[in-house]
């Protein structure tokens, strides 16, 4: 079968993705999506927890497609689904919440401003945060974001308002209010992917309460596939290529890539031809498909010549608490009974402290939000696992106080996540995927500086939660990490010598082969980074134009 | 997970078993009581999964996991080729309950112990080594399933679960109408 050969082909149609594929094609270029997973319309979003939630709506099985995961070098990786995002058309922003908010300028010169950091990585990146601000005001407006400007005195620099006023809010963001006043902290309205009025023939969100974990089916959340695809659709210029699989970028004798062998849903071999490849399917699987592009020219695989693609994976560190509110003794409480669910409120005064605590002086993100109001995930919360999981009488009641007569407000931090030498992406060389590719294996050597400020936010969280006067309060992880929150295996930078991609995150190695998801990242930030892949992602797309435009691809 | 928003939240990746695609069985008729002919299950240890998930969500001034429908919903389930080693799991420890049951309690299967005696056994399995534990993690959350889950499974018999923790699924969206092409229109600026 012979394929047209088109200007852009991208692989994935993601946060990273579609941003470059919507600029290239209102530029008039052609260009195809190979997107790995299924295309779904709103209609086909619904609220059966059992298929959205717990099964494998959004990832693949762990015995078809796995990742491989170990602690350290010495241990033996074990399979897991953990790393994958969302294989679907729009990728991860469909079951994203929609927390949006941008990144602050210390997260572009994180080791000019902490120095040396000892066991880590980190590293500058070669923009400013200034260089970025255009593009994040372009996807607030593009994709529809809603929030409120100059709501706190820790903001990051913005140029404009968000384009859309902010979600109605839950009584429990005056409460939080309140009790932070107090303490001297700035919560703030938590911006969010998601229209609160009619936006570009979109309808607004209609507070159903099911965000994370879902699709919307009413495309109010501001995902790609709600958002940009079918505006890039709309130009005549973008073709989105569901249930392909990308699994080789070859090069020709110049060392320029020539195209995408993908497996078509069929499961039958193709080639797409392209003057220039974009590479979007994730972090972890963006390096793993360049790990497996080998050539006589890349013989350790695409671009890897230097032999840092997959290195300097890094996570968002995530620590969680929770408050529980019994109805009983606070009749006439009407913030308790308040219907609305989103929450809405951030607080960002410990970004970056002014000395060390502990060692840190960089942290992130508190984020307060009712509980995730899944009901089996709910009731499994309440009876716990295990020699300590409650059931019979004592779970019936259980349910009956914790659920029904109470209402759980929970903080989730989202913490610098360091990257270290021992951090990293490689090809498993045991374990194959059911077509007999060999699978991502995610090695972890977590820096220690991470877990000590996912703590200190996690301490900061429940300072909070209990100023409130719960009955109950507890943090319920305080050393995590959110592999879904990924970034860094082709670092960008100027020097080739240590980054897989330079400034336009365009391949040293490759004059035509880009890489716009969050493998880029040389630092994770303090924030979700879905608004910065996409930020940058549509600044990659604009290069790219450029770089048509004046017959440089 | 993606809370990342994206990130943020991605609930409950986990859930049970592997699959490859969603499972969509079969919703069974709750009301097919005096005739049903479990699928998955012998007869004998249908009626062991039904007195365990009793015991685990037994009724009191609310519906219980057999009010719920949640070992119909079990049953069912379990019939998608997905689950298969969940199915294998159940279907060689059901009847390892009941022969521990005859030993304990003088012939008597686990249906036929007192509650009471059940209780003893499941506490057992609850503390338990060897596998023992993992068995009751996934028969408890089999159980969550059925009796919180989407109705149209079988379980959850007319969203009494939902209403027992006050989950009200759809409330502001059962008024909108459907919208299938509506943002796939003009787009203005």
């Amino acid at each position: 079968m012979s394929i047209e050969p088109v200007d852009v082909v991208v692989v994935g149609s993601g946060a990273g993705g579609a941003p470059v594929a919507y600029e290239a094609a209102n530029a008039g270029l052609k260009v195809v999506i190979l997107e790995k997973g299924r295309r779904y319309r709103d209609e086909d979003f619904d609220h059966d927890e059992i298929r959205m939630s717990r099964r494998n709506f959004f990832t693949p099985s762990v015995t078809d497609e796995p990742h491989t995961l170990r602690s350290g070098e010495a241990a033996k990786a074990a399979r897991t689904t953990a790393g994958w995002v969302s294989s679907i058309v729009g990728g991860g922003t469909v079951h994203m919440a929609g927390y949006f908010h941008r990144l602050h300028p210390v997260d572009f010169k994180l080791r000019s401003t902490l120095g040396n950091v000892p066991s880590s990585t980190v590293a500058d990146w070669p923009i400013t945060y200034e260089d970025l601000e255009p593009f994040y005001t372009r996807v607030e407006r593009e994709v529809g974001v809603s929030g409120v400007w100059h709501a706190h005195p820790f903001e990051e620099p913005r140029t404009s308002d968000y384009p859309l006023p902010p979600l109605t809010e839950n009584g429990f963001a005056q409460q939080i209010d309140l009790a932070c006043a107090k303490l001297g902290y700035h919560p703030f309205p938590t911006p969010r992917a998601i229209v609160s009025r009619d936006y570009r023939g979109r309808r607004p969100c209609m507070f159903c309460s099911l965000c994370a974990s879902y699709g919307c089916e009413i495309g109010a959340k501001s995902s790609t596939l709600s958002s940009l695809i079918p505006v890039a659709e709309a130009t005549g210029h973008c073709e989105v290529r569901a249930e392909c699989m990308a699994t080789e970028i070859p090069v020709d004798a110049a060392g320029r890539v020539t195209g995408v062998v993908y497996r078509t849903a069929k499961g039958e071999s193709a080639f797409q031809p392209a003057r220039c490849v974009v590479v979007a399917c994730t972090a972890i699987e963006s390096a793993r498909l360049l790990l497996l592009s080998r050539s006589a020219r890349f013989p350790n695989g695409l671009a890897n010549g230097n032999g840092l693609v997959g290195k300097n994976l890094v996570f968002s560190g995530e620590s969680k608490g929770e408050a529980l509110f019994k109805l009983r003794g606070r009749e006439g409480a009407k913030w308790l009974v308040d219907t609305a669910p989103f929450v809405q409120r951030s607080m960002q005064d410990f970004y970056l402290l002014d000395r060390a605590v502990g060692g840190v002086r960089k942290t992130g993100t508190i984020l307060f939000a009712l509980a995730h109001p899944n009901p089996i995930l709910t009731a499994e919360h309440i009876a716990g696992t295990g020699g300590s999981a409650r059931w019979g009488a004592r779970l019936k009641q259980a349910l009956r106080d914790e659920a029904l007569g109470a209402r759980t407000l929970t903080f989730e931090n989202f913490a610098e996540g360091l990257p270290t030498p021992g951090t990293y992406v490689d090809l498993d060389p045991d374990v194959k995927d059911r077509w007999g590719v060999p699978v991502a294996r995610i090695t972890v050597d977590r820096h220690p500086l991470d877990i000590a400020a996912n703590r200190f936010l996690a301490a900061r969280g429940k300072e909070v939660l209990d100023a409130l006067g719960p009955d109950s309060s507890r943090i319920t992880q305080d050393d995590g990490q959110d592999m879904v929150l990924q970034g860094g295996t082709c670092r960008f930078g100027r020097d080739p010598a240590t980054s897989v991609l330079d400034v336009d995150c365009r391949a040293h190695a490759v004059p035509n082969l880009f890489v716009s998801d969050s493998s880029f990242m040389p630092t994770s930030g303090g924030v979700p980074p879905t608004l910065t892949i996409m930020a940058n992602a549509l600044r990659v797309g604009a290069g790219i134009v450029a770089r048509f435009k004046a017959g440089r691809i | 997970m993606l809370g990342a928003g994206a990130c943020v939240a991605f609930v409950g990746a986990g859930g049970i078993g592997c699959h490859s695609h969603p499972a969509r069985p079969t919703p069974e008729a709750p009301d097919a009581a005096p005739a049903f002919v479990p699928r998955t299950f012998t007869a004998a240890s249908f009626a062991t999964l039904s007195a365990v998930c009793e015991r685990l969500l037994p009724r009191d001034e609310d519906p219980g996991a057999i009010d719920l429908g949640v070992p119909t919903y079990i049953d069912g389930m379990l019939a998608s080729p997905e689950l298969a080693s969940v199915r294998e799991l159940l279907l060689r420890v059901l009847p390892v309950l009941d022969r521990e049951s005859a030993k304990r309690y003088g012939g008597k299967t686990f249906p036929q112990a007192t509650p009471a005696e059940q209780d003893v056994i499941i506490d057992s399995w609850q503390h338990g080594r060897d596998g023992s534990q993992h068995f009751f993690d996934v028969i408890l959350s089999l159980t969550l399933e059925g009796a919180f889950g989407d109705p149209k499974y079988g379980g959850n018999v007319g969203g009494r679960g939902f209403a027992m923790i006050g989950f009200t699924p759809d409330a502001p969206l059962k008024k909108m109408p459907t919208m299938s092409t509506m943002h796939h229109g003009s787009v203005p600026d």
